[in-house]
């Protein structure tokens, strides 16, 4: 049989695909690889700039370290070496946190050497290896110095100082640990430079811990209180705006209604005036007779571990006034769970739990964590269970139920019902927010618990939350300075009872409004239809 | 065929069905993932029955700590349960991962050597389980391992009537197998220039172990070395070197010389010594200085073998110099040098003219040197009866009424002559004066003319 004979033209052809497919399959090859490249130096240079970004961002304290004023001898050791001591030494941890951040070690070189050198290859070896990048923070050192040598190149301390470390976890802050640590170091210079040897930890104690034995808060479950917010200068106006006068009338009107408690707010960072007025407010609400909840950290929902160090350094000076016999106690942080989902749950409880313990600690007042739904962790490093509550009055002893069962007293620090007639689809009216009032009151105290409502006024002017027009309606006070049927609950007054009236009346400006949409709509579907049929007409002739 | 309007309604009807399966299909993938992580955390909490106790043992082995987790959860499943232990420690935090054996049993080593307190977390379980045990972790140094680095501090100590400058330190970090500074004292042996043995204790406080040594009341050498229970190192030795220079003999081995440069000043300081009357050290500094108003030096030179010669350069100006010698603190007697004139006999200029009369700046440019004045002194002989080198320096200036300078001139001599031609000069010139090795001279310009008018 003859095979047919195939052409060069064919023959060359056929060369040419079997030399492309090699040739293809080498540059497909070629091109992931390139790619791959790509994305590695990509993802480098991210994390090179992530670590750039967070040693820049803790770096910022200027109190960061301090020398103990012993002389360790045998060599004197002067302020000018210290300081170039302190200055090393700090860059080691910044070195260290600039590599568990970007994974790259390169540096470490140049600030230890020897034993520590070993230990903080291998952290970063092990951040390598995991992947997920660890934030680490130091300050407040305070270096007491024991030992510099003859010839001036080895220097032995011990540092005790805080620390924060967490390691990244999908937007959150897994395993962190916020401590104080006493730091056993030696450092010799070479070349110029002093780097860390030789180091040993001495002692180490977590900072966040859960409050074994919580501080008693006297009569918390009889209290009744109010939230309270300036009428002329509503949140954070209040401070820089204060009037000492307004809040003499405001207390006074508090003290009226047979209230025993006042809450607060005091933003983050501290603002211009708190400093001054707050003694001012703590010396009114004492000659009203009234105690005070102070609420701190407002308006703050970054917990950072690199604001650590600010967050200190503004409990020391709030310390003597929280200190005030008129603390009742200490509110760290306002519906802090409704951040749980933009901070990350561990992140928060981390954060909080450090200015849990640093405000008990510094103010000897008990303390706590305004919620919604408590959070077990955050309650167990608390003295008592803060709950609000705006819902309906039905699920209130549920929930407070729910949170006595973690084993502190609960208190019910916000309640609150708005009376604005015209926010739809729930417009509210006054003879309502008395009767809210009265229901809640009575699952209080049904379940033994204090409360505090939210708020003493309207709010006409000013700044509120969200802009939402609600929030200038939840006051037992009119913005006129005239008192609010729920006003008259709190001094234990009956409720006005609901009348089908009243049923219907709240909803009268939703009818009304309903009636003007339906003429409108009506109206102009009319006049659409003639319009249309006019055109037809005139089409057809 | 189908109306138009018919088949885009069908089209249209057709995509939106696909958009609502594709959404019921994402929000029945989304509700399942949310329902069966609830389920998964559910599980978790729930699978830690009462009475589950979680105990761990933490122990400081060679290559690290090894956590020892044991869980007791009565008729409950857990082997494959996750374990997590994470240290912290300076250099930042140490974890290790694992499961529960069929027994409730996990080991797990974090590789975490330093020696000192450990803060760690042990976790059992996953996501959403609560047990946590945290504890601490202790480990102690080793013991000391060779080759022990002793360090001595300063390695060179001057020895003075008054004692030695500076007391011998001995700075040692014994470590263990892992750099652990070993707490326990090192013993350190010292042989003296004498042959005497000096053996004492250097204690090792905080990570530093540190001990005077005894001082040499002469130079010489001290050996040390350390041992740490068996582990020993290399020797280390401390130099007891002379003091710094404190008395020297300054003499002078020329000391008048010319101004031409061509002849320098010689001086030595020979028989340097301490205020121990010990031979000072080669290298150390002694400093030559010759301060006046004719001249400011100052000029440091190593000393070799107790002794060191400079050589220097005369003077600028004719006239006597202060020399001087000192080391540290100390000063030695004055010592004059002298700056001569470099030739014989006086300075004597002549100033011709020329025959067209003076040159004048408003004068047009002369054609040739004849019709210039010139400007001749010499012959410049030396005391041997040479003339001055060819080249030999010489400034002619300018000056005005004043003595202000209005331009100068460096010119040289020429077998043993100055023979210059003046060029044009500025308005206002008074005088030229010729400055050769030191000396100088003055003749009045322009020339008187020679012929009468």
């Amino acid at each position: 049989m003859n095979r047919p004979r195939t052409s060069l033209a064919e023959r060359v052809k056929w060369l040419l695909w079997i030399a492309a497919i090699p040739l293809s399959l080498a540059l497909a090859v070629a091109a992931v690889m390139s790619i791959a490249r790509l994305y590695d130096d990509v993802r480098q240079a991210r994390d090179v700039d992530a670590g750039l970004t967070w040693v820049d961002r803790r770096g910022g304290d200027p109190e960061r370290i301090g020398w103990g004023d012993a002389d360790p001898g045998p060599r004197v050791l002067g302020r000018t070496t210290r300081e170039w001591i302190a200055d090393d030494y700090l860059r080691a941890f910044d070195e260290v946190a600039y590599a568990l951040v970007s994974g790259d070690g390169s540096g470490l070189r140049t600030y230890f050497q020897g034993a520590a050198l070993d230990d903080v290859s291998t952290s970063v070896a092990q951040r390598v290896g995991s992947g997920r990048s660890i934030e680490t923070l130091d300050w407040a050192h305070r270096m007491d110095p024991s030992f510099y040598a003859p010839d001036g190149a080895t220097v032995a301390f011990t540092d005790v100082h805080r620390y924060a470390w967490g390691r990244s976890d999908a937007g959150d802050l897994g395993d962190a640990r916020i401590g104080e640590r006493a730091l056993q170091v030696v450092m010799t210079l070479d070349d110029g430079t002093w780097r860390v040897r030789h180091w040993r930890v001495v002692e180490d104690r977590s900072i966040v811990t859960e409050r074994s034995e919580p501080r008693p808060v006297p009569g918390v479950e009889a209290m009744r209180g109010i939230n309270y917010v300036a009428r002329s200068a509503p949140f954070d106006a209040l401070w820089p705006a204060f009037d000492a006068t307004e809040v003499e009338a405001d207390f006074a009107t508090v003290a009226a209604l047979g209230l025993d408690t006042v809450r607060f707010f005091v933003p983050f960072p501290a603002p211009d005036g708190l400093a001054d007025h707050l003694p001012t407010l703590l010396d009114v609400a004492d000659r009203h007779g009234l105690q005070v909840v102070p609420t701190l950290f407002d308006g703050y929902s970054a917990y950072s571990l690199a604001d650590l160090p600010a967050v200190d350094r503004y409990l020391e000076d709030l310390a003597p006034l929280l200190a005030d016999p008129a603390v009742r106690f200490v509110d760290v942080k306002n519906e802090a769970d409704r951040d749980f989902d933009e901070a990350g749950v561990q992140r928060l409880r981390s954060f909080l739990g450090f200015v849990l313990s640093e405000t008990a600690r510094r103010s000897g007042a008990p303390v706590t964590v305004g919620t919604i739904e408590p959070d077990p962790v955050l309650a167990a490093r608390s003295d008592l269970v803060s709950v609000h509550h705006y819902g309906d009055p039905g699920g209130l002893p549920a929930r407070l139920a729910t949170a006595a069962r973690l084993g502190r007293p609960v208190v019910l620090e916000e309640f609150g019902f708005h009376t604005l007639p015209t926010s739809l689809p729930d417009p509210h009216d006054e003879g309502e927010q008395a009767r809210y009032y009265a229901a809640v009151l009575d699952a209080a105290e049904a379940a033994g618990v204090g409360w505090m409502a939210w708020t003493l006024h309207d709010l006409p002017e000013g700044d509120v939350p969200g802009d939402r027009s609600v929030e200038r309606h939840l006051g037992v006070v009119r913005a006129d300075g005239s008192s609010k049927p729920a006003a008259d609950v709190l001094t234990g007054v009956a409720p006005p009872p609901a009348t089908l009236r009243d049923r219907l009346a709240k909803w009268l400006p939703l009818l009304r409004r309903a009636g003007a949409a339906a003429v409108v709509l009506v109206g102009a579907t009319i006049a659409f239809a003639v319009v249309r049929r006019r055109r037809r007409w005139r089409r057809l002739g | 065929m189908k109306p138009v309007r018919k088949r885009l309604c069908g089209r249209r009807r057709r995509v939106l069905g696909g958009l609502a399966i594709v959404a019921a299909a994402l929000f029945v993938l989304a509700a399942a993932l949310l329902a069966r992580r609830g389920a998964t955390d559910e599980a978790a909490r729930a699978s830690w029955p009462a009475g589950t106790n979680v105990a761990v043992a933490s122990l400081a082995e060679p290559h690290g700590l090894v956590f020892s987790v044991t869980v007791s959860a009565a008729s409950h499943a857990i082997e494959g349960v996750p374990v997590r232990v994470v240290v912290t420690t300076p250099a930042g935090p140490l974890a290790e991962e694992g499961t529960l054996s069929a027994d409730g049993r996990a080991r797990l080593v974090v590789p975490s050597v330093r020696a000192g307190v450990t803060p760690y977390r042990v976790t059992v379980g996953g996501v959403g389980e609560a047990i946590a045990v945290d504890g601490v972790a202790e480990r102690r140094p080793g013991d000391p391992v060779e080759p022990l680095v002793a360090a001595v501090a300063p390695k060179t100590i001057r020895v003075t009537n008054r004692g030695s400058r500076g007391a011998p330190g001995l700075i040692v970090h014994p470590v263990d197998a892992n750099g652990n500074v070993v707490d326990a004292a090192a013993m350190a042996t010292v042989a003296l220039s004498d042959g005497a043995l000096w053996t004492g204790e250097v204690p090792v406080r905080e990570l530093v172990g540190f001990s005077f040594l005894p001082e040499l009341d002469d130079i010489g050498t001290e050996r040390i070395a350390v041992r740490a229970d068996e582990a020993g190192g290399e020797r280390a030795e401390i130099a007891f070197v002379p003091g710094l220079p404190a008395s020297g003999t300054l003499t002078g081995v020329v000391t008048v010389g010319p101004v031409d440069g061509r002849d320098p000043w010689e001086v030595r300081v020979t028989d340097v010594r301490d205020d121990g009357g010990r031979r000072v050290s080669d290298g150390e500094a002694w400093t030559i200085t010759i301060e006046g108003a004719r001249e400011n030096l100052f000029l440091t030179r190593p000393v070799l073998g107790g002794s060191l010669q400079v050589v220097l350069p005369v003077g600028p100006t004719l006239g006597s110099y202060e020399l001087r010698g000192r080391a540290d603190v100390y000063v030695s007697q004055p010592l004059e040098l002298r700056a001569e004139p470099p030739f014989v006999g006086p300075l004597q200029l002549r100033l011709t003219e020329p025959a067209s009369g003076p040159a004048l700046p408003d004068d047009e440019p002369v054609a040739g040197e004849a019709e210039r004045a010139r400007l001749e002194a010499g012959p410049f002989v030396d005391e041997l009866g040479a003339f001055l080198d060819d080249g030999f320096p010489v400034v002619v200036a300018a000056l005005d009424a004043i003595d202000g300078e209005v331009v100068r001139f460096d010119v040289g001599l020429r077998d043993g002559h100055l023979a210059w031609s003046v060029p044009p000069l500025p308005r206002g010139v008074q005088e030229l004066e010729v400055r050769i090795g030191g000396m100088t001279a003055r003749v009045p310009w322009p020339p008187a003319p020679e012929r009468g008018e």
